[in-house]
């Protein structure tokens, strides 16, 4: 075997393996490297180069196997690679869904985290925002644009709507004779909530203060409350803790609780079915007994309404902030900008609550200590838990009738 | 030389030739036909890997990343050189150990037939 048969048993071996020309290049020049070292090696151990050169060629074997198995193993060297880059593709791919859901406004599942501690439903009086989530009838993006603005409720106000929630749902209260410390233990175990029981209860509700109770299919709040008024008791949500407190104590400022309902929706409809009193000067129906309670006009500047001064105006006795005094009002009637207090729906609503909702139990108008104000679309209301739910259930059945209004 | 009755059974061999190869890698950078004279060297010429079963076998081993190549034309001739990856030595001392299990396995199935392996000389 000659150099030239050398060379013609590579180029054979190239042609049989199929492959691309950059592959077939290195693969005889890898090949030619093993056959002139075989053949120098046997060269030194006295062969003649023709004998070596045979004996070399001989030892690869047969050029079509070789060629066969270079090949099966490229096309396997391909395949692992392609698998490789599919995989990764695979999961830039999977990423890059994620990322764009997650970024997605209208995607509220993939939130912001401060947006995932606002789904813990900070308001729970605020029924309407999983009923009906559309209260303006706005498109998807506007909800997700107005859901982003939410932000992250404080950290309190996240625990107190998880216990009230808690506390909303049905459990059933059946005790014969049990003592209280065993069914405190019990409570907390069922709801994950610390049950304190206040200082001045000592002596009227302690551990070992026996308990008969049947109270089925109502929410633990309603049954809570029943229970605990046989002793003259009530709860309060106070730092994380449900705190069992004396009824005497409920109206004491350190126990009145923060709460806040959304009535934007409710202040739309009152706007609509009262649109002959709301955005009308107090004067026009503040005589007529049915009107709002003193302090609403002092609060405000005023209308800006052209009104003739002073006749008819401040007639029903109202503390209009923007009044003047009738003595220096000038005898003859004339036409002049005044600023004429408006009735808005968040007056009406505020004070529709406090003549309907435990009217003694108001700073404003009653003796109590609880507060009411609407600001932004919320009613906050600073009363004990009970007050505060009856609130919740007047605004949600008043909403109900003006929206059922024939 | 010994002859081709002394050379291993084929079957005993299969399963091995990857574990070889990387062994040899591990001592230092090879080429392919430096590779195949270490076998054959420390085999006592009873192991005589052909160079149609080595080359497949070193490129299967390229694409799965346990070996690496470099080509060098420094000596006038342009030669394609293997090395040992992290990969490539992780999978060798995982078979190492394996190996050595398989071994004592053997040993103790095989009492009175199996000989102490002479210890290797260093270097």
């Amino acid at each position: 075997m000659s150099n030239d048969e050398f060379e013609s048993w590579l180029s054979l071996v190239g042609r049989l393996l199929g492959l691309s020309e950059g592959q077939r290049k290195q693969i005889s020049e890898e090949l030619r490297d093993h056959l002139e070292s075989r053949v120098v090696d046997l060269m030194e151990s006295g062969m003649d180069r023709q004998a070596a050169v045979l004996k070399a060629v001989e030892e690869f074997g047969d050029a079509a196997v070789l060629a066969k198995n270079l090949q099966s193993v490229s096309l396997a060297n391909r395949k692992r690679w392609m698998m490789r880059f599919m995989t990764l593709a695979t999961a830039a791919m999977f990423l890059v869904a994620v990322l764009t859901m997650a970024m997605w406004p209208e995607n509220a599942r993939f939130g912001s985290p401060s947006q995932s501690v606002a789904q813990e439903d900070p308001n729970p009086f605020d029924k309407r925002s999983s009923d009906n989530p559309d209260p303006f009838g706005k498109n998807p993006k506007q909800q997700a644009a107005a859901k982003e603005k939410l932000g992250k409720p404080s950290p309190r106000s996240v625990s107190r709507s998880i216990i009230r929630k808690k506390l909303a749902e049905n459990h059933d209260l059946v005790y014969d004779s049990d003592p209280f410390g065993d069914i405190r233990q019990e409570l907390q175990d069922a709801l994950k909530i610390n049950i304190v029981v206040d200082a001045n209860l000592a002596g009227v509700l302690d551990d070992d203060t026996e308990i008969s109770a049947n109270l089925t299919g109502i929410p633990l709040s309603d049954g809570l409350r029943l229970f605990l008024r046989r002793v003259d008791a009530t709860y309060v949500i106070q730092r994380g803790v449900l705190l069992l407190i004396s009824i005497d104590d409920e109206q004491e400022p350190d126990f009145l609780a923060r709460h806040m309902i959304d009535v934007q929706e409710i202040l739309q409809l009152i706007k609509e079915t009262e649109s002959d009193r709301v955005g009308k000067p107090l004067a026009f129906h503040g005589g007529g007994g049915g009107g709002l309670g003193g302090g609403g006009g002092g609060r405000r500047g005023g209308g800006g309404v052209f009104a003739i001064a002073p006749q008819g105006f401040g007639g029903g006795g109202r503390g209009g902030g923007a009044g003047e005094d009738e003595s220096k009002a000038p005898e003859k009637p004339s036409v002049a900008q005044v600023n004429v207090p408006v009735l808005t729906a968040e007056e009406l609503l505020v004070d529709t609550i406090q003549r309907v909702v435990s009217p003694d139990a108001w700073h404003q108008g009653g003796s109590g200590n609880a507060d009411l104000t609407c600001i932004g679309g919320v009613l906050v209301v600073l009363s004990h838990e009970s007050l505060a739910e009856e609130v919740e259930d007047f605004v949600v059945d008043l909403e109900y009738q003006l929206k059922n209004r024939e | 030389m010994a002859g081709k009755k002394d050379k291993f059974n084929s079957d005993l061999l299969r399963g091995s030739l990857d574990l070889m190869v990387l062994a040899v890698l591990d001592q230092e950078d090879q080429y392919g036909y430096l590779i195949q004279k270490k076998i054959r060297e420390a085999s006592g010429e009873k192991i005589s890997m052909s160079a149609g079963t080595m080359y497949p076998l070193l490129h299967r081993l390229e694409g799965e990343k346990l070996i690496r190549c470099r080509w060098d034309d420094t000596t006038g001739r342009r030669r394609k050189w293997y090395s040992l990856t992290a990969a490539g030595r992780k999978r060798l001392t995982k078979q190492a150990t394996q190996w050595n299990q398989y071994m004592e396995c053997m040993a103790q199935l095989m009492q009175g037939y199996f000989k102490p392996v002479p210890a290797v000389k260093p270097g």
